[in-house]
């Protein structure tokens, strides 16, 4: 694995023009969690854009300027040491949503590339909420043949465990 | 049974035998292209094709229909009355964008990792050409007299504009960055560019073959359609959610319009009023009317809606 994003880099060095392709078939995660929590609560925990580190195993360590002004940028360290930079592309409190865009890719974070993410909560049943969390997203690999640990399936399976495990972490904050 | 009386007397008496217009979207996350009649709103079949196709073209008559499926690296054709995919033609490594002269005759399907346009004869269905151009083409569009392509290199951020009697470029532009689709206005005389990481429409003079104008539009646009009579274009732009309506003689925008979450093909339905747009998120067709401005129905197609191309026929 080492090898060859050595390789990679190498290639996207030699010939930055190349390194912008990417898959031709985008990517999607959809996921919601229940919670037996009020709505503003819910948003309460996650509406600092750079709380995501107090709410999601994966990623232990958040950086950003104070604040959620459009176009902050937030740099996120996940589990295993890989940092990504992520931009604040849309903020609306009343609706209790944001999205935001990954700056660069970093196959090495993971193999992704071109995330936008919305996150956003809403009312549930009995004074619940209900958190959504979409995102979409290509494959980082450049060409037309990934290695299985930068496919399409390993792109998808390595953002569902960080949508999986921030979700879970969060019904278990805002149930307590 | 009043479609089925029109069908028989379609085949008597007219060459076209589908009456409304139909619009194919292909569903990149289920491997189908789904039928919309657009008199009723409702999917009427799904065809079976290649892995996630992308691109699709519908010949101007209805009878063909072509979808390239970057995955399984080919093209389905399908027979637009049957509705089945009757060939499966193998081509290169990442085939995408598509389209299709004015006579119908030639097929032209840009390879996003080969950098090159496969031309193909509709007719026997092979490989005639194949035009080298720049890196990672993506949308293509044929000018209505038929003698030049243009093609959008998404990673040169430049348009090729091909001459279709030598094959070769007659002149390259520097677009913005990434330009993705392409269209050209009913009169063939200006083209418009999509470039997905500037956010802007770069305009062309097609005479003169000069960027004439560069509409800053929502964030990542993605497609084009030109609504020729109001003089208008409708831009998908995938990461903003929304539609931007610009005019294109004072180049401002109109109106920025909710549409749909990644909103990425569109076309302008024949009828000259409403405008079909494909939102890959939810895999839903969104129909505007043109004139009002106001999204109008909202169709669900499949999964993974993309249909990027001239999908709707006849027109």
């Amino acid at each position: 694995m080492n090898r060859i994003m050595t390789l990679l880099l190498a290639v996207a060095l030699l010939a930055p023009a190349v390194a912008s392709a990417h898959g031709p078939s985008r990517q999607k995660v959809v996921k919601e969690v229940q919670i037996n929590a009020p709505a503003a609560k819910v948003w309460g925990l996650i509406q600092d854009f750079c709380s995501i580190s107090s709410w999601n195993p994966e990623v232990p360590e958040c950086t950003a300027p104070a604040g959620n002004a459009l176009d902050t940028v937030r740099t996120i360290k996940l589990k295993n040491g890989g940092a990504l930079q992520e931009r604040l592309a849309k903020y609306q409190p009343e609706a209790m949503t944001m999205q935001y865009t990954l700056v660069e890719p970093n196959p090495e974070a993971l193999p992704i590339n071109t995330l936008g993410t919305t996150l956003s909560v809403r009312e549930g049943e009995g004074g619940g909420s209900i958190v959504e969390w979409k995102t979409a997203f290509y494959r980082s690999f450049p060409g037309p043949t990934p290695p299985p640990e930068l496919s399409d399936e390993a792109a998808v399976a390595a953002v569902t465990r960080i949508v999986d495990a921030g979700l879970a972490r969060l019904k278990e904050l805002a149930e307590q | 049974m009043i479609r089925g009386l029109l069908a028989a007397a379609g085949l008597l008496f007219v060459p076209v035998l589908n009456a409304a217009p139909f619009a194919w979207i292909t569903n990149q996350g289920e491997d189908s292209v789904s039928v919309i009649d657009t008199a009723t709103a409702q999917v009427v079949a799904r065809v079976g094709v290649g892995h996630r196709p992308a691109g699709v073209v519908a010949s101007r008559d209805g009878r063909r229909v072509y979808v390239t499926n970057p995955e399984s690296r080919d093209l389905s054709v399908i027979d637009g009355e049957a509705r089945k995919v009757i060939a499966t033609l193998p081509l290169g490594s990442g085939p995408l964008g598509i389209a299709i002269s004015p006579d119908d005759r030639s097929i032209y399907v840009s390879d996003w990792y080969e950098h090159r346009v496969d031309v193909l004869d509709a007719g026997t269905l092979r490989v005639v050409k194949a035009i080298e151009v720049g890196h990672s083409p993506a949308g293509l569009a044929a000018t209505p007299d038929g003698r030049r392509l243009l093609v959008a290199n998404r990673d040169d951020n430049t348009l090729s504009i091909v001459d279709l009697g030598t094959g070769a470029a007659q002149a390259t532009l520097s677009t913005g960055k990434a330009p993705f689709g392409v269209t050209i206005s009913a009169a063939g005389d200006v083209a418009f560019v999509a470039n997905v990481q500037s956010s802007d429409v770069s305009v062309i003079d097609l005479g003169r073959l000069e960027v004439i104008r560069t509409l800053p539009v929502g964030s990542f646009p993605y497609a084009i359609a030109h609504d020729p009579v109001r003089n208008r274009i409708f831009v998908t732009n995938q990461h903003d959610n929304t539609l931007s309506i610009l005019d294109t003689g004072v180049g401002t925008t109109l109106a920025t319009l909710e549409i749909g979450d990644y909103p990425e093909g569109i076309a302008m339905h024949p009828d000259g009023r409403h405008v079909y747009v494909a939102c890959w998120f939810d895999g839903e067709v969104a129909v505007v009317d043109a004139e009002t401005l106001q999204v109008v129905r909202r169709i669900k197609a499949g999964e993974g809606s993309r249909a990027f191309g001239d999908f709707i026929a006849p027109r």
